[in-house]
């Protein structure tokens, strides 16, 4: 089953603030966790802050991006880079990090 | 000295003489400094009479001092000599008593806030009255938000300041330039950045700055992602502006003239500052994608390819 968020719709225009996002996120792991997909549809959406972006997103668990359950579509490009950026950032402050290819 | 005397009141007169815009607040906070390290009751006399002008980080500066000293327990009482327009809109500011604000020549405003809710509040408030005055276009009012949003942020996250933050901002009448300012009275930077193991090595004040301006450098790095502070400093620069970041004994500039040095007095804890320019864009992607090209080449410098990491 995949479900489809889009976070305009909840928070408008601009998503700003850690604090904003937090209960966004739990709601994807929630889902991922009861075996769904997420995808986060953020048609919209002007602009997201690097905090928002961070707690959203780069805190979702790195095996759910790397499977494809859960995906971000329509972020402007500028700061879809920024949050893969985010993403990866998160992905390299764990102990065990390793480049996504060596996975597996 | 007898505890009873320790408790008396002395009285504290601090004037305030001419402009403290830009640069020139390090000469308020050299001004304020007695008040600011406040260990005994004072009964303040804030003399504004020869005050010219205040920016707006200097304002955050001197409300959040008083703040915190009203919140030691350790104005006995406190006085703004001069209700003239400065000294009637700092007693509002302030909450020390004085005549009610007059009318100024341009916009002021001043908030505290001490919750991330209060915070963002604040600031998309703050940022649709900037964007209307400065005429900024929808994607940089909104910019201008998640740039105040992330200063105010360094408040609630990593300050531990009893008295939360001060916001204020000062957009002086046909100008095309406009001021924000955040400050605290919290732990520092330095304080706080040596909370992550990784930076428990931290020498100075100066180094701490150093740090904390680096991109993902945090004193919380499973909450944070160390990003705000540059995010700011960069987008503030390209408007063609200026960032400001003072804490201890050290001051970051960034703008014309960007330099990062070792200063007195020690300030305790900290304070941001920035001027925006509503004549040119004001453009938080340019940011984004500075910082994004600042990762890849750091992650080819240590022999990475970065499609090894990011995700699909």
């Amino acid at each position: 089953m995949s479900t489809t968020l889009r976070p305009a719709e909840i928070f408008g225009p601009g998503l700003v603030g850690r604090s904003v996002a937090t209960p966004l996120r739990e709601d994807v792991e929630r889902r991922l966790a009861a075996g769904e997909s997420v995808v986060l549809d953020f048609t919209g959406v002007m602009g997201i802050s690097p905090s928002f972006a961070d707690e959203l997103l780069a805190k979702l668990p790195v095996d759910a991006w790397d499977e494809g359950r859960v995906q971000m579509i329509h972020l402007p490009r500028v700061q879809a880079d920024f949050a893969r950026m985010l993403i990866t950032s998160r992905r390299m402050q764990r102990p065990e990090a390793t480049a996504r290819t060596s996975l597996g | 000295m007898h505890g009873r005397d320790r408790d008396r009141p002395v009285l504290l007169r601090i004037a305030l003489t001419g402009t403290y815009d830009g640069d020139d607040v390090e000469r308020l906070i050299g001004d304020l400094d007695p008040l600011a390290r406040l260990s005994r009751p004072v009964m303040l006399d804030l003399d504004v009479s020869g005050l010219v002008s205040l920016g707006a980080p200097a304002a955050a500066w001197l409300v959040a001092v008083v703040e915190r000293a009203r919140h030691a327990d350790l104005l006995a009482h406190a006085a703004i000599i001069d209700s003239k327009r400065a000294g009637a809109t700092l007693a509002a500011a302030t909450g020390i008593g004085g005549r009610p604000p007059t009318a100024v020549h341009g916009y002021r405003f001043m908030e505290r806030f001490s919750t991330q809710d209060e915070l963002h509040a604040i600031t998309e408030a703050l940022s649709g009255t900037l964007a209307a005055r400065g005429g900024l276009l929808p994607a940089e009012q909104l910019g201008l938000r998640m740039c105040l949003d992330e200063l105010g942020e360094n408040v609630t996250f990593h300050a531990d300041s009893p008295t939360g933050g001060v916001i204020s901002a000062w957009h002086p009448a046909d100008t095309y330039e406009f001021e924000i300012g955040v400050a605290d009275l919290g732990i520092g930077m330095r304080t706080s950045i040596a909370r992550n193991p990784e930076h428990a090595d931290v020498a100075d004040d100066l180094d701490a700055m150093a740090r904390v301006v680096t991109p993902r450098v945090t004193s919380t790095p499973h909450r944070n992602s160390g990003f705000g502070l540059p995010i700011a400093s960069i987008t503030f620069t390209a408007n063609g502006g200026a960032f400001y970041l003072r804490s201890g004994a050290a001051v970051a500039k960034t703008g014309m003239n960007t330099s990062m040095r070792a200063t007195s007095p020690h300030l305790p804890g900290t304070l941001t500052g920035a001027s925006i320019r509503t004549d040119r864009p004001f453009d938080i992607n340019v940011a984004y994608a500075e910082l994004r090209q600042h990762f890849d080449a750091s992650l080819q410098e240590k022999g990475f390819d970065v499609d090894d990491f990011e995700t699909r």
